[in-house]
């Protein structure tokens, strides 16, 4: 509008140049008639409302080519020129007139105004209209600019703009789309993220080998880094962590990177060590091999085993502690069953001995108080000096038997319950007789037994000396031991000691084997013997022992098996 | 000279001497013989306890551990019948003289076995003369 009006300001500076200049050549008639005729602005002149005038521009404008066709204008109403409706929607006869009321009322008046050509194109103006003269001949200037190649333009414009518009709309309409698609999106990477951060185990990606992409939020917590860049500022691989040492991972593995070394041996367990503060954590590491389009991604899983493994060896610690104890407990056992044996057998030589020992002692008081009362003879010192060596060499034979008796036996024999039972009755009998106790069995059984002798008459012994104890304090008149032996199938063989004692408190059938179980007083039993008779069957005899209670007694039965001789 | 002090004692008296095993037996009752008027011997409780009932005797000498009936009931049933009767036990064991204290029998001795023959001359003197001064109180 500024643009408009300079220039209108210019051509009315540049006519009243033009008069100023012309005014004492030619009379102002004639001035302005030039003016009108030869201005490059079309003006027309109406007259009530009629175009009455034209210059040549104007009728240029219009298309005329011809004084026909001026006829055409000139006379015409404005409507006449112009399409029926104005763009606006209005009618053009009605608009024309509602403006020429206007520039009568106001003196001027702008507009823009489409006409028609003469060739019935449209010719688009901006109009001024201006009042000449006024009352009955109402004279009226116009003054015309084509404007058609800016309402082209404009016309352009309005069709880009609402092409602009849908296409905006349409825009619009994708750009919801894509954010919905993307907040989808986002929304799946947030809960994959999600699902990844929320893994205890350490996880963390590395493009093909060494570098890493990616890692958990359990990466970072155990490194230290705030997010994955960070790490990668100073670090390339979580191997960087790797404690070396031996039966865990290092960085490189036989010549090769950890993460080929623990692909190509999926058989094995694999373990890491890494160091966060003071404390050494153990991982179990896996690793598997992905492909993202193109690239190969090796994904590899730590998962913190520290605790199991420090419970590992607190348990292995106490096994080895258990073990320790139990190796000390039985060798205590043994060292406490040798000690029994011994007290066993120094019992049976002081029995065996005590006899010998009397009548030794008799002998000597009987010659030295003949000797004293004089009624000793040559023949009375001779009778009992041979009476004492024998008795001393019959007691030196005693230790003899025991001292052989006590040795382990080295090989497996063939003997008979009669060689067996001698053997043990040259052992016990001074302590039977003296408590009254016989012991019965069948001297002629024919049964070979093929074993261990001496362990055998071991675990007799034990068993005869704890029927011998349950006898003590019981007032019977017949207090008998009982052994027998009988052969089942070829080679299996029961021997079971019966005595007529009470038997077994039931409650105690179950513990009479235990080691460290007695029901004798304090210091008479040491719950040893029957514990180290089991594990004399067991180990030696490769046979069992069990007990159970008769009508009056206890009956121990030693199953075992004939053995071969090698 | 304890030997000749014992035979001034005891030669007027009886003795019952009990003891199972047969080669002590012997030689203790040979010794006892050249001291005792007369030896009577046992090799249990039960017969020493049917001798004792049967036959007029001045003291016992008896073993302990016996089979058939050991040496502490024979005690028992002797002092039972008479509660004056003089008993001296042998033993090996030295548990023995608590069995004897737990019931209270009174004995006149506890000789250990092996023997020593001055304590055991000694005792059996003091003994004999204790049973002849009775014998003359009446």
């Amino acid at each position: 509008m500024d643009h408009e009006n300079r220039y209108s300001i210019r051509v009315v500076s540049e006519i009243n140049n033009l008069i100023d200049k012309y005014r004492s050549h030619l009379d102002q008639k004639t001035i302005f008639e030039l003016l009108y005729k030869k201005s490059s602005d079309a003006v027309l002149i109406m007259h009530n409302g009629l175009f009455v005038d034209s210059n040549e521009s104007a009728l240029n404008m219009l298309g005329v080519s011809s004084m026909d066709e001026v006829l055409c204008i000139l006379n015409h109403h404005p409507s006449s020129l112009s399409p029926e409706f104005q763009p606006d929607g209005s009618s053009s006869y009605d608009k024309s007139e509602e403006l020429l009321a206007t520039c009568i009322k106001e003196g001027s008046c702008r507009f823009e105004w489409l006409f028609k050509r003469l060739d019935g194109s449209d010719l688009w103006v901006d109009t001024v209209l201006t009042r000449i003269a006024e009352g009955e001949d109402e004279i009226i200037h116009v003054a015309w600019r084509d404007i058609s190649t800016r309402k082209e333009y404009e016309a352009d414009l309005m069709q880009q703009k609402k092409e602009l518009v849908t296409f905006n709309n349409d825009l619009g309409n994708k750009t919801t789309q894509l954010h919905m698609l993307y907040k989808r999106l986002e929304y799946s990477q947030k809960y994959q993220k999600a699902i990844f951060d929320g893994q205890p185990n350490i996880i963390v990606a590395n493009f093909n080998i060494r570098t890493l992409c990616d890692g958990n939020r359990a990466f970072l917590d155990f490194v230290g880094y705030p997010d994955i860049p960070s790490f990668l500022a100073e670090h390339d691989c979580i191997c960087d962590y790797f404690i070396e040492r031996e039966g865990y991972l290092s960085t490189t593995m036989n010549g090769k990177e950890w993460i080929e070394y623990v692909k190509d041996n999926p058989e094995y367990s694999h373990y890491a060590l890494m160091k966060r503060g003071d404390k050494e954590y153990v991982f179990s590491v896996s690793v598997n091999e992905v492909y993202i389009e193109n690239d190969k991604i090796n994904i590899a899983s730590f998962s913190d085993i520290t605790e199991l493994e420090e419970y590992k060896k607190t348990l292995e610690l106490r096994i080895k502690a258990e073990v320790a104890d139990n190796r000390n407990k039985d060798r205590m056992l043994h060292n406490q069953s040798k000690s029994v044996q011994m007290g066993e057998m120094l019992n049976m030589i002081a029995h065996q001995w005590r006899q010998p020992l009397n009548a030794i002692s008799a002998s000597a008081i009987s010659v030295a108080m003949k000797l004293e009362l004089d009624e000793l003879e040559p023949d009375d010192i001779r009778e009992h000096l041979t009476y004492i060596q024998w008795r001393v060499q019959k007691m030196s034979q005693t230790i003899n038997d025991f001292m052989n008796f006590f040795k382990p036996d080295q090989e497996i024999q063939q003997f008979r319950l009669n060689d067996v039972m001698k053997d043990i009755e040259s052992l016990m009998k001074a302590q039977l007789q003296g408590r009254g106790i016989k012991i019965l069995y069948d001297q002629n059984n024919p049964t070979v037994i093929s074993s261990y002798k001496k362990e055998l008459a071991h675990v007799l012994i034990n068993i005869i000396a704890n029927a011998r104890d349950a006898y003590e304090g019981l007032h019977l008149d017949v207090k008998t031991i009982t052994i027998s032996l009988t052969q089942f199938e070829e080679n299996t063989l029961i021997i079971s000691v019966r005595d007529c004692a009470g038997g077994v408190k039931p409650e105690n059938l179950d513990k009479i084997f235990n080691p460290y179980f007695t029901t004798k007083d304090q210091g008479k039993g040491t719950g040893i013997g029957l514990y180290m008779s089991k594990r004399i069957v067991r180990e030696i005899l490769h046979g069992s022992i069990e007990v159970a209670n008769t009508e009056n007694g206890a009956e121990f039965f030693i199953v075992f098996k004939n053995q071969v001789i090698t | 000279m304890l030997s000749k002090e014992l035979k001034s004692v005891a030669s007027t008296l009886s003795i019952l001497y009990v003891e199972d095993e047969e080669d002590t037996r012997t030689q203790i009752s040979e010794i006892l013989r050249m001291f005792f008027k007369k030896v009577v011997t046992a090799q249990n409780g039960k017969e020493a306890l049917e001798i004792f009932m049967n036959t007029p005797i001045d003291l016992i000498l008896s073993d302990i551990s016996m089979p058939v009936m050991d040496g502490i009931t024979l005690v028992k049933k002797i002092l039972a019948i008479n509660p004056k009767a003089k008993i001296i036990i042998m033993t090996a064991h030295n548990t023995d003289e608590a069995l004897l204290e737990k019931d209270n029998l009174k004995v006149v001795g506890i000789l250990q076995k092996p023997i020593h023959i001055n304590k055991t001359l000694q005792l059996l003197s003091s003994v004999c003369s204790d049973i002849i001064q009775e014998a003359l109180q009446g």
